[in-house]
């Protein structure tokens, strides 16, 4: 199964989308601030791919766009805010899973400790789903405003989520006598240089005392019964939509372009 | 030894807790729609008892579903003022455009605030969402 997560900083990319849903043979597409071009996306989609995309429509969470290739009955909605939307992903003949796909405040809108409340309340709803559903095949993708490193994606009540799957595979950690689940964040492993792709998914100039600069704030995160089914080599900070550069001559993303964040995709067999 | 305490019960009007108002307000969500949709409300585990923070939930239970409208925060002792928490969709009613806290010093500025998110565009639509989805 294929996904691709992208914040298309308010523009009708559809044609792009399109091309990545082709070169990287999606199957579900998370979309962030792109509710105003929905239907043309859709369009495009189904121009171009000879799969039928479907709109997955949220009820109350208009930040986020969801398309996939299953009919969206396929794709419960189970909870939702202004922020997140979780899915029961229930296919024919595979394994249901959790999908959440969310757009946190930005740093401009809200400070640490907001955006730490916001991964703890994210947190907690996705745990109460996992009661319901009964089990914690999840995944989490979205542009979530946050470094991995950020106490929200790293503090128990936060998302809790490690950049070691070892760690992860511990299922829990506890603390003050609670226990709390632990994700797997794989995008970690695609900071800096070293790796083939970009430094992050987002470039800030910045004047500040501290900065990174790139920030790796579109994520993506697993529970550790689908971490094991997840493909590493296929998680890919996209620089192409198999045609056109989404990169700036600068090296930042081109958001005249393109958009202002890189897509992330990857795989997971389910 | 006689009683030390003063006489209670006939020192005025006992102020109601935010949460009853909220039930009540839920309870009204549910008559309306002949329970297919309803308003839930939780109290957040809070390490301290200082201030109870309590959640504000639309539910369809057929569809097993539900949208957090709102948040509000108060003392466990003094009761007002009652922040109420409300996301940049529902602050446009308020002429905002990014998340915020309304600070209700009294029962009828609270009321006042719960009917703009109760008839803000955004409730309007997650409830138009839902009953379309009852429908289908």
């Amino acid at each position: 199964m294929n996904f691709l997560l992208w914040n298309t900083h308010g523009k009708n990319l559809g044609g792009m989308i399109a091309r990545i849903a082709i070169y990287k043979d999606v199957d579900f597409i998370v979309l962030c601030e792109a509710e105003d071009h929905c239907q043309q996306i859709l369009l495009a989609l189904n121009t171009s791919s000879s799969a039928m995309f479907y709109l997955a429509n949220t009820i109350g969470c208009e930040r986020i766009t969801l398309f996939t290739r299953f009919k969206p009955e396929f794709c419960i909605a189970i909870e939702e805010t202004s922020r997140f939307t979780i899915r029961h992903v229930c296919l024919p003949g595979l394994d249901s899973f959790v999908l959440v796909a969310a757009h946190l405040p930005s740093r401009l809108y809200a400070d640490e400790n907001d955006q730490h409340g916001h991964c703890m309340d994210l947190s907690t709803a996705i745990r109460r789903v996992e009661g319901q559903v009964g089990h914690e095949r999840t995944i989490v993708m979205g542009d979530l405003n946050l470094d991995p490193f950020s106490p929200g994606m790293t503090s128990a009540k936060g998302l809790n989520a490690v950049m070691s799957l070892k760690q992860a595979l511990k299922r829990s950690r506890s603390f003050n006598g609670e226990k709390y689940p632990l994700f797997y964040n794989p995008m970690w492993s695609h900071f800096g240089d070293l790796p083939n792709g970009p430094t992050g998914t987002y470039f800030r100039d910045s004047n500040g005392l501290c900065d990174t600069f790139w920030h790796m704030i579109d994520q993506v995160l697993f529970r550790p019964d689908v971490a094991i089914r997840f493909l590493s080599s296929s998680l890919e900070i996209l620089t192409t939509d198999g045609q056109n550069s989404l990169i700036h001559p600068k090296g930042h993303p081109d958001k005249r372009k393109a958009s202002d964040h890189l897509p992330v995709t990857f795989s997971v067999s389910l | 030894m006689a009683s030390l305490w003063p006489q209670f019960g006939d020192d005025g009007v006992l102020v109601r807790t935010p949460m009853v108002l909220f039930r009540e307000q839920a309870d009204f969500l549910n008559a309306q729609f002949d329970g297919l949709i309803t308003g839930k409300v939780e109290q957040k585990k809070a390490p301290m008892n200082e201030t109870v923070d309590v959640m504000f939930y639309i539910v369809a239970p057929t569809l097993s579903y539900r949208y957090k409208l709102f948040q509000a925060s108060y003392g466990f002792i003094d009761i007002y003022p009652v922040s109420v928490f409300v996301d940049s969709d529902i602050a446009i009613e308020f002429d905002r455009n990014v998340d915020i806290i309304i600070k209700t010093s009294n029962e009828e500025e609270l009321k006042s605030t719960l009917t703009k998110i109760f008839n803000s565009k955004k409730c309007r639509r997650v409830l138009s969402g839902i009953r379309s989805n009852l429908v289908t």
